[in-house]
C-alpha cells in the first residue's frame, strides 16, 4: 500500500531574477567581456599575451573535467563526497593568477584551481579526494577541501565564513612583522552572513592589513537564495560601513577578476584591503549530498547558462585567433589522459589506518592521546 | 569481474530504492556511465559505473529497496579477482600490540553506561548504526528479545514490502478518523447476473461498486493532510487487496470507469493472478482512488462484519464477504437467499453517516439490479 512521493520541488519558488551580469553598468558591476566575449565592457582588456590567457582557459576548462570526473567518483560510491565547482571556474583562476606566488591563499570550498596553479600535482589532487594517507592532509579532511602549507594554501575551516578573521589577522600579523606577502580569502554569500564576517570587516577597516576578501556571490547558499540572505543592496556595498575599499566584478570574467584582483593586490598599500564581489552562478549541486530540484528553479540554470565563463573566453580567444577546434580536442583529450592517470594512481594509495587521527593533535602527544590511541588500536585488533 | 556494491552515495545512507536500470545484461559500459536511477528518502540519484566492461548480471529488481553494501551490479571488466571496493588502511598491519584490554565493540560512552546498568554485554549485541556502531535502541532491542527468547517466543522482522504496507497501514490508522457500517444484502439477482453472462463475482461486484461511485463522487477521492484538501478524482482507479504469499497487495484498476465488462473481467484476471505470484510492479500498486477487498476466496465459516482499514491516502473501503445462503425474508416470508455481507468504513473527517447511508442504498440497488450496472 505504498505510496511514493516524487521529490519535486514542492514549495513556491520566486520567479528567478534576470542575470545581473547582463546589466552591468547599471549594477555597477566591473566587466571585460560581454555575453559573447567580445571585450566592450565597462572595464579596460588587462592585454594579457596569449600564453596568459591560455593557461586561464586551459584551467578552467581543466578544473571543470575534474568537477565532472568526481562527480561520477562519489555517484560510483569511490569517493565520499564532492562539492561541484560548475560555472564558477572563472574566479577561482583569474583572481589567483592576479597574486604572486608567496602571498597566502584562504580557501572557500569550491576553489580546486588553486591547487594546480601553485604547482601541485593532479595525481595528490585526486589522493585528496581518496583521503590518501600521503596527500598533505592525511585524508583527514572532506574531499575537495584541500590545502598545502608549502604553497601557502590554508584549507576551508567547516563552519563557513570562520576563516575570515584568520585571514585578516594573518595579514595583520604579516603586517606587523614586515613582510610583504599579501592574503586573499575566498568566502561565500551564505558565509557572509556569519559574526565573523563583521569581525573580520572591522578589523580591517581599522587596522589595515595587506588582505583582499573575496565574496563569490553565487546566487545560492545551499537552499538560502540571495534575497534571503541579505537586505544590503549587495555584498561589496557592506565594505563601506567598515570603511573598507570595495568593487563588484563579473565573476563569470576571468579578465575582469584579474584586471580587479590584480589592481587591488598592487595598490594594496594606497588602498587597504579590497572587499571584492564576484557575481556568479552555483550551476551544479551544491554538494553531492543536495537535491536542488527541491528548492530551485531549472531555469534559473538556464538563464545562467549563456554566460557561461569558459564559453566566454573560449569565444575570446577565437575572435583573435588563439584557439579552435582541433586545440581544443586535444586539450580535452589531453586532460582525460591526466585525468586518468591520477585516479588511478590515486586509488591505489593506502588510507591512513586509525591511529593516525592521533597524530599532529598537540607539537608533543601526552598521556590522554596515548591510551586513546591504544585503545582504539586494540579495538581494531579485536576486529581482525 | 567486478562486484558494484550499493554505495553510500548521501551522507549516512542507509538503504535505496531501484527505480529504472539504463543497462541491460551483456551490454557494454564506460568507467561514470549512467547505469541506474535510485531513491533514497531524501534525492532521486543516478548511479554511474564504477569500472569499464560488459555487464554481466543485474541483481536488483526495478521497486526493490536494498541496503548500502548489497552488491547490485556485477561488471566483467576481465580482472580474474573480485576487486575491493574499499581502500585498506595502511598501517593496520603495521601498528605494534596493545597492553590494553581487547573489547570489540564500537558505540559511545552513553551506550556503555546503559548496557552496563541494565548488565547486557555489549559483545553480544549486534549494531545497526554506521559501521557496526552500537545504538542505544539496538541495546533496547537487545533487552526486550532476551526477555522474550526466556519465553521461547518466535520473532518475525518486518522488512522490505511488508515493512512499507506496516508502516502505511499504522499511518492510516493513526491519522484518519475511521469509521464503518456493516450490512448485508441479498445476491440473488447477482448470482443469476454472474451465471448468465459468465462473469466473475468479483468483476459484477466491481460494476456495481463503480455505478455507486459515479452517484457518490466523494467516496471516488484522496485526501492531502499538508495541504488540508480533498481532491475527487474525475476516475475511478479501483484497488484490489490482494492476499499473495504472507503479503497484502493492492493493485490498482486505472480509469476503470470508462471500461465495459468484458475488460474489467479480463484487467481483475490479469492482475490478480500475477500479485498472487508476485508478478506486479510497484507501479501498478499506486494511484487508487477506492479500494475494494473482496475476501471470498479465502473466507471460512460465517464471517457477517471486518473492521476494514483504509487504503491510504483514499478516503473509503467497501469489504466485501463471498456468498452465503441464508435465511432472508422476502415478502412477508422467509426463503433461503445467496447473501453477501458487506462493511463499509470511510474518514469520518471528511465524509458522514448521511453519506454513508446514501452511499449504500445506491449499491443495494445495483446489486438488486445488477443489469443496470453492466
Ligand atoms: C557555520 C556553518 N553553518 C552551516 C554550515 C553548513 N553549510 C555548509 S556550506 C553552506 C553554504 C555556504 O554558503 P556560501 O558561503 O554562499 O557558499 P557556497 O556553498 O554557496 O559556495 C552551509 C550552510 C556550515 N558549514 N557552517
Amino acid at each position: 500500500m505504498s505510496t511514493q512521493s516524487d521529490n519535486k520541488f514542492t514549495g513556491n519558488p520566486r520567479e528567478p531574477e534576470p542575470v545581473p551580469l547582463a546589466q552591468a553598468d547599471e549594477l555597477g558591476i566591473k566587466q571585460v567581456l560581454d555575453c559573447d566575449g567580445n571585450a566592450n565592457g565597462n572595464l579596460a582588456d588587462p592585454n594579457l599575451s596569449e600564453d596568459e590567457v591560455r593557461k586561464f582557459y586551459e584551467m578552467m576548462v581543466l578544473v571543470r573535467a575534474i568537477d565532472d570526473r568526481g562527480w561520477k567518483l562519489q555517484r560510483s560510491g569511490r569517493i565520499a563526497f564532492w562539492i561541484p565547482l560548475l560555472g564558477q571556474e572563472a574566479v577561482q583562476v583569474g583572481v589567483t593568477c592576479a597574486l604572486d606566488d608567496k602571498d597566502w591563499i584562504f580557501r572557500a570550498h569550491r576553489e580546486l584551481a588553486v591547487w594546480l596553479l601553485r604547482g601541485k600535482s593532479l595525481k595528490m589532487l585526486f589522493a585528496q579526494f581518496y583521503g590518501a594517507e600521503e596527500e598533505p592532509l592525511r585524508g583527514r579532511r572532506l574531499p575537495c577541501l584541500i590545502g598545502s602549507r608549502d604553497i601557502n594554501l590554508i584549507s576551508s575551516t567547516t563552519q563557513v565564513g570562520a576563516s575570515l578573521p584568520h585571514a585578516v589577522g594573518a595579514a595583520w600579523a604579516a603586517k606587523l612583522l614586515g613582510g610583504s606577502e599579501k592574503f586573499l580569502i575566498f568566502f561565500g554569500d551564505g558565509s557572509a552572513s556569519r559574526g565573523e564576517f563583521h569581525s573580520a570587516m572591522n578589523f580591517a577597516g581599522i587596522h589595515q592589513p595587506p588582505v583582499m576578501m573575496v565574496c563569490v556571490n553565487n546566487g545560492w547558499a545551499v537552499t538560502t537564495p540571495l534575497d534571503r540572505q541579505t537586505a544590503s543592496a549587495n555584498f561589496a556595498a557592506k565594505g563601506d560601513n567598515y570603511g573598507v575599499r570595495n568593487v563588484r566584478v563579473d565573476g563569470n570574467d576571468p579578465l575582469a577578476l584579474y584586471a580587479v584582483t590584480k589592481d587591488a593586490h598592487d595598490n594594496i598599500e594606497e588602498y587597504g584591503p579590497t572587499l571584492i564581489e564576484a557575481v556568479t552562478f552555483r550551476l551544479g549541486y551544491h554538494t553531492s549530498s543536495d537535491n536542488p530540484d527541491l528548492y530551485r528553479h531549472e531555469q534559473e540554470c538556464e538563464l545562467w547558462k549563456p554566460w557561461d565563463p569558459v564559453r566566454r573566453l573560449r569565444l575570446y580567444m577565437e575572435n583573435k585567433g588563439w584557439w579552435d577546434q582541433t586545440r581544443e580536442d586535444a586539450l580535452i583529450a589531453l586532460h582525460e589522459k591526466e585525468i586518468q592517470e591520477a585516479v588511478t594512481a590515486a586509488e591505489a594509495m593506502k588510507i591512513p589506518g586509525p591511529a593516525s587521527q592521533f597524530d599532529d593533535v598537540f607539537a608533543e602527544t601526552n598521556w590522554m592521546i596515548e591510551e586513546q590511541k591504544e585503545r582504539i588500536l586494540s579495538e581494531v585488533k579485536a576486529d581482525d | 569481474m567486478f562486484d558494484f556494491k550499493l554505495p553510500d552515495i548521501g551522507e549516512g545512507l542507509a538503504e535505496a530504492e531501484f527505480l529504472n536500470w539504463s543497462v541491460k545484461t551483456g551490454q557494454m559500459v564506460k568507467e561514470g556511465d549512467v547505469v541506474a536511477e535510485i531513491s533514497t528518502d531524501k534525492v532521486t540519484v543516478e548511479l554511474a559505473a564504477p569500472r569499464s566492461g560488459q555487464i554481466h548480471e543485474i541483481c536488483v529488481d526495478v521497486g526493490e529497496v536494498v541496503k548500502v553494501g548489497t552488491v547490485i551490479l556485477r561488471i566483467d571488466d576481465q580482472s580474474s579477482d573480485q576487486v575491493s571496493q574499499e581502500s585498506k588502511p595502511a598501517e593496520k598491519q603495521l601498528e605494534k600490540p596493545s597492553k590494553v584490554k581487547a573489547v570489540k565493540v564500537r558505540t559511545s560512552p552513553v551506550v556503555r553506561r546503559f548496557a552496563t546498568e541494565n548488565k547486557v554485554d555489549l559483545a553480544n549485541v549486534i549494531g545497526s548504526g554506521s559501521e557496526g556502531m552500537i545504538l542505544r535502541s539496538d541495546v533496547e532491542a537487545f533487552i526486550k528479545q532476551e526477555v522474550s527468547q526466556q519465553s521461547g517466543d518466535q520473532i518475525i522482522k518486518l522488512k522490505g514490502a511488508a515493512l512499507s504496507t506496516a508502516q502505511n497501514i499504522s499511518k492510516a490508522a493513526n491519522i484518519m478518523a475511521t469509521t464503518s457500517i456493516s450490512f448485508d444484502v441479498n445476491a440473488d439477482q447477482i448470482a443469476k447476473c454472474i451465471s448468465e453472462n459468465n462473469l466473475s463475482p468479483l468483476t459484477v461486484i466491481s460494476m456495481c461498486l463503480i455505478g455507486t461511485l459515479k452517484k457518490h463522487p466523494k467516496f471516488n477521492a484522496t485526501i492531502d493532510e499538508e495541504n488540508n484538501q480533498l481532491c475527487i478524482s474525475d476516475h475511478i482507479n479501483l484497488g484490489i487487496a490482494v492476499t499473495a504469499s504472507d503479503q497484502l497487495l493492492v493493485p490498482v484498476l486505472e480509469n476503470i470507469g470508462s471500461k465495459n465488462s468484458e475488460e474489467i473481467s479480463a484487467s481483475i484476471i490479469d492482475i490478480t493472478a500475477r500479485g498472487r505470484h508476485d508478478q506486479l510492479k510497484p507501479q501498478e500498486m499506486r494511484g487508487s482512488t477506492f479500494t475494494l477487498s473482496s475476501t471470498g476466496g479465502i473466507e471460512q465459516g460465517l464471517i457477517t462484519s471486518t473492521t476494514p482499514i483504509i487504503n491510504h491516502p483514499n478516503v473509503a473501503i467497501l469489504w466485501a464477504s463471498r456468498f452465503t445462503d441464508r435465511p432472508w425474508v422476502s415478502e412477508g416470508g422467509i426463503i433461503v437467499a445467496k447473501v453477501m455481507s458487506c462493511t463499509l468504513a470511510f474518514d469520518h473527517r471528511y465524509l458522514h453517516g448521511a453519506d454513508g447511508f446514501a452511499f449504500i442504498s445506491d449499491f443495494e440497488e445495483f446489486m438488486q439490479n445488477p443489469s443496470s450496472a453492466l
